[in-house]
This record gives structure tokens, sequence and C-alpha cells, in this order.
């Protein structure tokens, strides 16, 4: 079994005394939620901090609630997002996203905030010590080049949520609380363009609350690509929310795509392009076509990154076609 | 009542597993689960290059980390460094050169998995990085071939020339595929007291273990006793592997005077155990307009790796059933396993079937639809029957149940109707059905004879109870209930009386390996010739008092009746030719047949598996639950091997260790399985059974992909059939073609 690095573990009572403590340790100290993502990659030595700071302890982070819009606590389950009766109906591909998330023991672990903050990945960074000694360290960690795209001065892992492209899809924001005070961000803020520096919020800021804006008359879904029915991360994620006046006009659109760059994509073009027209097969194909052209997969996770390009363009019309009643023509979801 | 042995009551019934409630209930212990008194934590220092010279190996600072015991590289091995297995090849340490990564080069002991790490990481090691053969075919051109087999049978070449024949003919690429047991591989050591050793362990073959101990140790093999743990899954991974371990962690408890536990992480099992050969095969098939094989070509090549370990009889078995369970009359069969700069590959599941029976019957499935014929009609028309000759001439006299397998997979599966109707299917997503068969010689076989006999140890205490000591192993398969019913039938006890212990080499002779489906024939046998033993001796004083098993102990135990016995079993003599490839190359077959039903998304490629039919000939059904468990779980390695597994590797270094990145299928993935078991007795086999360890395997992938061809009309040569694959294959599809609207 690999084992964890030892490290200290601090539980603060309220989320300012963390981003305290978080402040005071500097880069020696890291946050841990559910520890789903945190605890494997320390395993791996992907990160040694040398202090962890638990939120388990900081009262009323696991509430969700909805009166108009929805607020899920950072805290908040992924298991207990998907099963909310109030999340599946209003918010269903939010409830989706969360319950297409690995398999159920670590849906009843991780949470909605670690699944926004989820570390980005790279067939060359997700591995062993051993491994990366071996093969030669990369820039993500202990190294100076990045092994995907060696000429580049960027890394290139993959941002691998499955709720972020929901959350940026339905003008989601969150609540960040830093030692001094707090603020308020769209979700797409929330995310760098590095696949290092993946979070663009400051260390030491814990992000409290996800705030989703009510969505009534709109309609939503997100769609998984993954090589089996349960634990893969996405090798492709779409995420798709549409608004249509009474004629069935689109008046709005929202396409994200998740897993194809370092972080959520939005595709703009496709969005405008959308807007004022009625979503018919031929306007899905069309938009589909433009949709998938902002993908930047490279040859760093599973199944060849041409494949996977090409699957943005067939699952966002897929996504297009669920929203618009038409028959989507792939296989049935498995039941679990 | 004690049973006349001759009344069947206990063969046939599902008996419950007497391992199962420890098993769900967490209370088995595994090998880490086991506590040794003073204990170190046991690790190897692995190469991190494919080929190397060692230019300088420098222990002394290692040696001076506080809490390190030992530190041991091949110089300091006091016997022959070397595992003794079909070649005399694969040292237990690397002694100059290292010649795949994650060779061993050193072993240390330590107080604390800290200082363990501390005293890897102080071993200084200069490597001069030497060219790495990395190719199967680059090797075969620079003449690394390890070994090499023929069957010459008839005129293939010339047959193959006939003008009124129809040839297909193709290259077929198979992966690595791993065993992915639910436990690594572990070993205690701890030293006897008395100069000798004691080896608790995960394994499969206790005796393989003691004798790379013995050998590393330079000890008797009467000093060496090794003790299978209770064990989470083989599948081969466990069979000439362990005695690595095995002997790393004897090395370091003999230095230290210590217990030693070397338990393996996932991660390190994965990138330096053993896997299944990856495999080249060409085939050349051709068969009358009406459909009757004439004459096959095969070229058979395995990378074995850097070691030989099992590879030769790998390579053999391949050989032997390279035309599956067939007629085919003119057969040229040239096998090559080539030597490599990556992780020795070696026993598995199917051994050196799968590959080639993957090509052979893809072979078959587009002949089939060359020819216009029904695939099944077409296996029909040539499968094997008593009175017909093995492509190795074994002229099959009994047991032969391949057409009832055939026949009633078909109709459990409503075969015709599904070939008829999804044949017609436009949709995005399309059905399919496919078939596929296999046979495997059950044991040892020609290759393996000087291991194949097996003993067994039955001792009555007073009380009536029975304990059994076998050589072979129970690895989840089900072999201590399949020999407690075999002993409770052959005694005439109640099965609830017989405990079957876990191997112990100082309990019974050297019983061979627990490969090759030979368990409960060979194990079943020996505890039959002991049962009949302490029958004979109990026949005198009982007669027919119709006395209860207790109480006819009791009385044999108040007139001094010894009631102990040591059974032996010797299979048949077999003769083969290895320059013609032409003898009997096992004492007898099982034979396999699937039906597998898919949907594929023609638009991303992906496929989804519907349902399995697997079919049987297994001789004598013993257990049905077992039976039934050995076909579910060997299906779905097999639809893992056709759709998920494989490992891409760079500079010899496997890039995917871990569960996350090597993809096997989850319970969701798996569809209904229907096993179909039938039952064409084996008369040397106990009460008729033969093998079914492994024919579940053998014939899935191929099924799999000839249902993708029906589904989709497309056909691959190369598993697994990721979406990727499948989708470049559907793209390639001749234009207007309706397949290829996605
Ligand atoms: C086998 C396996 C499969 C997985 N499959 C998927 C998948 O399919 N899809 C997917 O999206 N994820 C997957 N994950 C990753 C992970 O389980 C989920 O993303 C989960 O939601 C993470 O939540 P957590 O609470 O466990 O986060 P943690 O592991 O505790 O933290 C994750 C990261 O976020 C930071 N963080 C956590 N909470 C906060 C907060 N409130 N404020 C600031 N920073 C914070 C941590 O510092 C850390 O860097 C998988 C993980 C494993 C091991
Ligand atoms: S993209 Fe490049 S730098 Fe980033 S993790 Fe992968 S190899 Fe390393």
């Amino acid at each position: 079994m690999l084992r964890l690095p030892p490290f200290r573990f601090l539980v603060p009572k309220t989320s300012r005394e963390a981003a305290s403590m978080l402040a005071d340790h500097g880069p020696d100290a890291m946050v841990v939620a559910g520890g789903t993502d945190l605890y494997p990659n320390m395993k791996r030595r992907q990160f040694e901090p040398k202090v962890l700071v638990s939120l388990r302890g900081i009262a009323d982070t696991r509430g969700i609630t909805a009166n108009g819009g929805l607020r899920l606590g950072a805290m908040a389950t992924l298991s207990a997002v998907a099963a909310h009766a109030d999340v599946i109906a209003r918010w269903p591909a939010v409830a989706k996203a969360a319950g297409l998330v690995s398999s159920p023991p670590l849906r009843n672990a991780g949470t909605i905030g670690g699944n926004l903050c989820v570390d980005t990945r790279c067939t060359y960074y997700n591995q062993t010590e051993f491994w990366r000694a071996s093969i030669g360290y990369c820039m993500k960690k202990d190294g100076h080049i990045c092994l995907v795209a060696p000429g580049s001065d960027k890394c290139w892992a993959l941002s691998s949520s499955d709720t972020a492209p929901v959350m940026i899809a339905l003008g989601a924001e969150v609540t960040l609380v830093g030692p001094k005070g707090e603020r308020r961000i769209p979700v797409p803020q929330l995310f760098g363009r590095d696949g290092i520096a993946y979070l663009a919020k400051r260390p030491e800021e814990i992000l409290t609350d996800i705030h989703v804006p009510d969505r009534a008359g709109w309609s939503m879904t997100y769609r998984k690509l993954r090589r089996r029915g349960s634990i893969d991360f996405p090798i492709l994620g779409v995420a798709a929310a549409i608004q249509r006046d009474a004629g069935g006009i689109v008046t709005d659109a929202r396409i994200v795509l998740g897993a194809v760059h370092t972080h959520p994509v939005e595709a703009t073009d496709a969005q405008e392009f959308l807007k004022g027209k009625r979503l018919d097969a031929e306007t899905i194909e069309m938009a589909a076509g433009i949709a998938y052209k902002p993908a930047r997969p490279l040859d760093n996770a599973d199944l060849s990154y041409a494949w996977r390009k090409r699957m943005a363009r067939i699952e966002v019309g897929r996504a297009l076609r669920e929203l618009a009643g038409l028959p989507t023509g792939d296989l049935p979801p498995v039941v679990a | 009542m004690v049973n006349s042995p001759s009344q069947r009551t206990v063969i046939g019934q599902r008996l419950r597993r007497p391992d199962a409630p420890d098993k769900v209930k967490g209370t088995a212990l595994y090998i880490e689960d086991l506590d040794f008194a003073g204990s170190l934590w046991g690790g190897v220092l692995r190469s991190p290059h494919a080929h190397a010279r060692i230019r300088k190996l420098d222990t002394a600072r290692a040696r001076g980390v506080p809490g390190v015991r030992a530190v041991i590289t091949a110089k300091e091995i006091p016997g022959r460094n070397v595992i003794p297995m079909v070649q005399s090849d694969w040292p237990v340490l690397a002694q100059d050169f290292v010649r795949h990564v994650g060779e061993g080069v050193a072993v240390v002991a330590a107080d604390t998995r800290e200082a363990l790490a501390e005293g890897l990481a102080a071993v200084q090691v200069e490597y001069e990085p030497l060219p790495a053969l990395l190719d199967m075919e680059e090797a075969l051109a620079a003449g690394e071939v390890m070994a090499r087999y023929k069957v010459r049978r008839g005129e293939a070449s010339v047959a193959l020339t006939r003008s009124d024949l129809i040839v297909v003919e193709g290259t077929y690429q198979t992966p690595y595929q791993e065993h992915a047991y639910i436990e690594p591989n572990g070993m205690i050591a701890a030293p006897d007291g008395t100069g000798g050793v004691v080896v608790h362990g995960s394994m499969q073959c206790p005796f393989y273990v003691q004798k790379g101990v013995a050998s590393a140790l330079g000890l008797d093999l009467n000093r060496v006793r090794i003790v299978q743990t209770v064990t989470g899954g083989g599948f081969g991974g466990k069979e000439d592997a362990p005695s690595a371990p095995g002997a790393h962690a004897a090395l370091l408890a003999m230095a230290t005077g210590r217990p030693v536990r070397l338990i393996l992480t996932r991660e390190e099992d994965m990138a330096v155990m053993s896997k299944r050969h990856p495999a080249r095969v060409q085939v050349k098939l051709g068969a009358t307009r009406h459909g009757h094989l004439i004459a096959a070509e095969i070229d058979y090549l395995l990378d074995g790796g850097a070691y030989a370990t099992l590879s030769p009889v790998v390579l053999f078995r391949g050989t032997v059933h390279a035309c599956g369970p067939y007629r085919v009359p003119n057969v040229k069969v040239e096998s090559r396993v080539v030597r490599t700069h990556k992780v020795p590959c070696g026993a598995f599941r199917g051994f050196g079937e799968p590959q080639v029976v993957f090509a052979f019957e893809a072979a078959l499935d587009e002949l089939a639809e060359r020819l216009g014929q029904d695939p099944l009609v077409l296996r029909l028309k040539n499968a094997l029957q008593i009175g017909d000759e093995t492509i190795t001439g074994h002229r099959l006299s009994e047991s032969v149940g391949f057409r009832e397998v055939l026949e009633q997979v078909a109709a459990a599966s409503d075969w015709k109707r599904k070939r008829e109707e999804y044949a017609r299917e436009r949709g995005t997503v399309r059905r399919g059905v496919g078939l596929a068969a296999c046979y495997y010689g059950v044991g040892l076989g020609a290759m393996g004879k000087h291991l194949n006999p097996a003993g067994a140890n039955v001792v009555v205490a007073g009380d009536g109870s029975v304990t059994v000591a076998v050589g072979t192993t129970e690895i989840g398969q089900g072999m201590v209930t399949v020999l407690t019913q075999i002993a409770a039938e052959s005694l005439g006890c109640p099965p609830d009386a017989v405990r079957v212990m876990e191997a112990d080499t100082s309990r019974v002779p050297d019983s061979g390996p627990t490969v090759a489906s030979r368990t409960t024939v060979m194990s079943g046998n020996a505890i039959r010739d002991a049962a009949a033993k302490i029958r004979a001796a109990m026949e005198p004083v009982i007669a027919d008092s119709g006395l209860p098993w207790r109480e006819a102990v009791a009385l044999c135990v108040q007139k001094q009746i010894g009631l102990a016995a040591h059974g032996w079993a010797v299979p048949p003599a077999t003769t083969f030719d290895l320059a013609t490839g032409q003898g009997e190359a096992y004492v007898c077959y099982s034979f396999s047949a699937n039906v597998v039903e898919v949907e594929v998304d023609t638009e991303t490629g992906e496929t989804r598996v519907k349902g399995v039919w697997s079919g049987h000939d297994v001789g004598r059904v013993v257990n049905p639950t077992l039976g039934e468990g050995q076909v579910e779980g060997g299906v779905v390695q097999g639809l893992g091997y056709a759709l998920t597994e494989e490992h891409a590797l760079r500079d010899g270094r496997i890039l995917n260790d871990q569960f996350s990145t090597y993809i096997i299928p989850t319970p969701l993935d798996v569809p209904e399985i229907k096993s179909v078991l039938v039952e064409s007795p084996f008369p040397w086999g106990p009460y008729g059974a033969k093998g079914l360890g492994e024919t579940p395997i053998i014939a899935v992938a191929p099924a799999v992909v000839a249902a993708i061809h029906h589904a989709a009309r497309i056909r691959l040569y190369t598993l697994p059939a990721t979406p990727e694959r499948v989708w470049d294959a559907i793209r390639a599809l001749p234009p207007p073609g309706e397949a290829a609207s996605g």
C-alpha cells in the first residue's frame, strides 16, 4: 500500500480561522475537505504539505438550501447534492454531474467544494514518486519541462471536475473567505489559465458557498464520457443550458466543456450562434460543429486526443438534442 | 450411514464454500494481516532503466542509516543467484546488468518504514544506460529467441495454393494483460531457529517458491518451509513471479535473524510483476466453398520480456492449440517467444491461448463472412468429435462435448434469430452477436510431465473429523470446497467432517503447481487414492454394520486400525515429438464456446456488452455454484481483455501502473452472464471431472470482436477494442455504405 507522508492536522472552527491558519503556514499548508483527491495525490507525493487544515470542524458548511436560488455549502457531499430533491427538480444538471463523479464511496466522502477545486490531471503527473523519478519529473512537480509539450512554458494538465462546467453553464458564483474578509466571484474567475496555477484564488482563501441562480424556464443537462460505468474521471464533460421563449426561440445558451483544457471551456461562439434560433436538428448540428473548436486536449489523458476532440462535437450535439427533446441516439445510460 | 463411495451424494451439489464467511466478514487473514513479533520491513531497490550496466553499487551509506538492519546485493547471496524456472536466466538480484525497468538491484530490511525508505534511497548505484530492445519484431530480427515450437501436419503451404479454396489472411495484435488480483504479491520470511527458514505468503505454487528460496539460500529443500496464506487471487500471476519476493524476504530474514515482511505496493506490483505476453499472430486459413477447413498457416510471436520464467511453456500451449477445437488436415504453426528489455511476462489464465485463439477465431469469423455462412454452422461443420484428430495428431477417444456446447449456447442465446434480426439494424446504436470457441488441454501435458504428479495426505482423527493436506492451493477458485466434496464422497463421510488445510510444503510431497486447470483432477485423484486406502482398512471392521461415520471411526479406533493414508496421482502417459509437433499434447481437453451480444455506438465507437452465454464441457460439474463462479470471473476478465485492458509503455516503462489508468471492468460494465455447463465425462478424472479454470477467459475477446463486426461491419485486428479503434475502423468504411452514417 502507498502510505501518506507525515503531516500536522488542524481542525479550525470557523472559515476565517481556517484561512488564517493557511496564511500563517504559507506554502507548507493545504486545505482538505473530503480528501478523496488530496490524499491519493499525497500518497503519490504529488504534493507534500506539512500542515493540513481540515474543514470538517466548521459549523454549517454542509447545508443545501433552495429558496429562489440554490446555496450549496462547500462541504456538502456529492451524494447529498445528487440526492437532494430540490436540486434534482430545479437544477437537474447539478444533480446529474455530482452523481456521475467517480464511485458511490467516493461521492459519500467527496465534497462539492473539493470538486470545484480538484487538481488538474495529466498522465505524466498522476503517478507514483518512483515512476516520476524514473521517467523524469515535469514542471508541475519537481521538474523543469513539460513532458507532453516539451517546448511549452505552460502546463497543460486537464481540468477534470465534473461539476465545474455545470456551475459555469448555470452562471453560479462562489464565496471565498480570506483571513480578513470574504468576496463573491463568478465561477469562471475561480480558474486560472495554467495547469499548475489552476486556481486563480489566493492560496489562503477558502471556498465556503456556491450560489446557483434560479434557472426556472431553462433546460439543462450534463453529459460525461468515460471508459466505464463508474469510477473514471471524465474523458470529456459537456454542460449545456438553454433558455427559450414561448415560441421556442433560444434567448440564452451556455455550453461548457470539461476535461479538454486546463480549465472548463465556454463555447462562446456556439452560444452566440444559437441565440435567436430554433433548436432544430440542423441548427444543433451546426452549433456542435462550432462548439468543439476551442477544445485543446493533448496527449496526456486516456484515449487519443484526436478522438477526444471529435467526441466533443458529437457530445455537444447530443446534449443539445437532449434539451430539444430529440432522440440522442446513444447508448442508454447504465443504471446503477 | 456410512455412504458407500458408489452412491454419489456430494458430487454435483452446491456445497457452500467453507472459506466464504471469513472472506465476507473480513476475518480471513491475508499476508498483510499477519503479525510476526519483532519483524522488520523489507523492500527492493529497483532499476529505473530498461537496460544498463551497473558501474558501481555501493551500499556503505545505506548500511549506515539508523534503523537499517541489512542491505543485500547480488554479491551477498549465499546460494545461487538464479530463480530456477524453465531456463536458468532469472537472477534473484541484478548482477552487473539490469535488463528491465523495476528489476531488483538490492534488498533492504529496516526497523521502520521510514528507515527502509531512507535505506533504499541511500544505496548508491551508477548505471551506464545501454540500448534497449523494446519491440518484439526487432528482437526477433536480432535473433533474441528464447524458445520456438512448431506443428507440422499435412502440407499446409501447398494446400493453401489450391484454387478451389477460399483463403483469409490477417495479422493480429494482442496487448499485455494484468492479473489484477485483489491482493498484491507479498511474503513474510522468518528464520526457524535451526538454520532453516519459514516463508508465509500469497501464492499459487508453494513448491516453486520453495525451490527459489532454497536455491538462493543454498539450503536443502527440507530446510525451507513454505506456507500459503489466504491468497487474494492469482490467475497465474502468483505462479512463477512470487519466487522473487519469496527469495528476497528469505535472504533478508536469514541475514538479520528476524522476520521480514516484504509486501509490494499495488503500483510496484503492476510495474514489475509478470503479465500476459503481448503477441503478434499471422493467420492464413483456407476452406472449401462448402466450409470445410483444409489448411492453416500460423506464425505466432510472443514478447517474453527480459527473462524466460515460464514463457517457453506458455508458448507451447498456444502452439498446439493454435487452430482451436476444429479438424484441420493441413497445418503449419511456427511459434517463437523473444527476449526484450521489458518486464518478464509469465503465466496467466489461458496460458498462451487467448492471443492465438483471438487471431484464429477472428479469421474464422471472417471466413464465415466470405463463405456466406453462419459462423455457428461453419464451426459445427468442423467441430472436433470423438474419433477425430487434433492438429497434433492426437486422436480423441473420449470426453468431447464440443458440439453440445455449441448447440446449447446457440439455443440459450437465441443466436439464429438475433443474427438475422440485428443484421438489419440501421440506427446510430446497433446490436450484434458474435461467437467464438476454444479448447484447453487439461493439466501440464507433454511439456510439464515431471511436475505432473500430485499427492494428498488424509488423516482421520478419533472423533471422525478428517484432515486433508494437498500441495495445490486455494486461490479463490474454490479448491477447498471441491476437494472437500471429493474427500467426503470418496471416504463416505459428511462434508462438514472434512477440513482441507492451507498448502504447506512440510505436509505433502511436491505436488506441482496450482495451474493449468489441473487442481480438481490431480489433487482430487490423489485424495481418492488415499481415501480408497483408508476405506480398505475400515471395511473389514465395519463391514455392512450400517454405522454412522463417526461411530464407524470410533469402532476402527478401538480395533487399532490406522486411519491415515498418502495418496498419489500420476496422469496417463502421453507421447509427443517436438520435431514435428505431433503427439498427445495433453491427456484430455475441456471445450468451450461463447456467444456475446453487444451494442455499438457508431458515432463514438463505444461498445457495451449486453449479454454473454458461456458454454463449457467440464466433464463433470463437482459444484455448480463454483463452476458458474469460474465462468463468470473468467468472462469478466475476458471482457476487460477485449475492451479496455492494455499497457502503454515509454522507454520500457509501464505508463499505467494504477487502477485509475489500467482499466478493468466495474460491476456496471458487466452484463448478465449465463453459464452453460455440459458434462461429457473424462473417465480418468475424479467422478468424470476435467478442468474449468481457464476456458472461461479464452474465447471471450474473439466473440466480442465478432459481435462488434456483426453490429458495425468492421473488422478489428488489434485488442482491446477501444472506442477510438472502433471509431477509426467505422470511419474507414467505404463511403456511401449505410454503416458510415455516423
Ligand atoms: C478513483 C477516483 C475517481 C475520481 N473520479 C472523479 C470524477 O469522475 N470526477 C471528478 O470530478 N472527480 C473525481 N475524483 C476526484 C475527487 O474525488 C472529487 O473531485 C471530489 O469531489 C473532491 O472533493 P474532496 O472533498 O474529496 O476534495 P479534497 O480531496 O479534500 O480536496 C481537493 C482539492 O481541493 C482543495 N479544496 C477542497 N475543498 C476546498 C475548499 N472548500 N476551499 C478551498 N479549497 C478546497 C484541496 O486543497 C485540494 O487541493 C476522483 C477521485 C478518485 C480517487
Ligand atoms: S501537462 Fe506537462 S507540465 Fe503539466 S503535468 Fe503534464 S507533463 Fe507536467
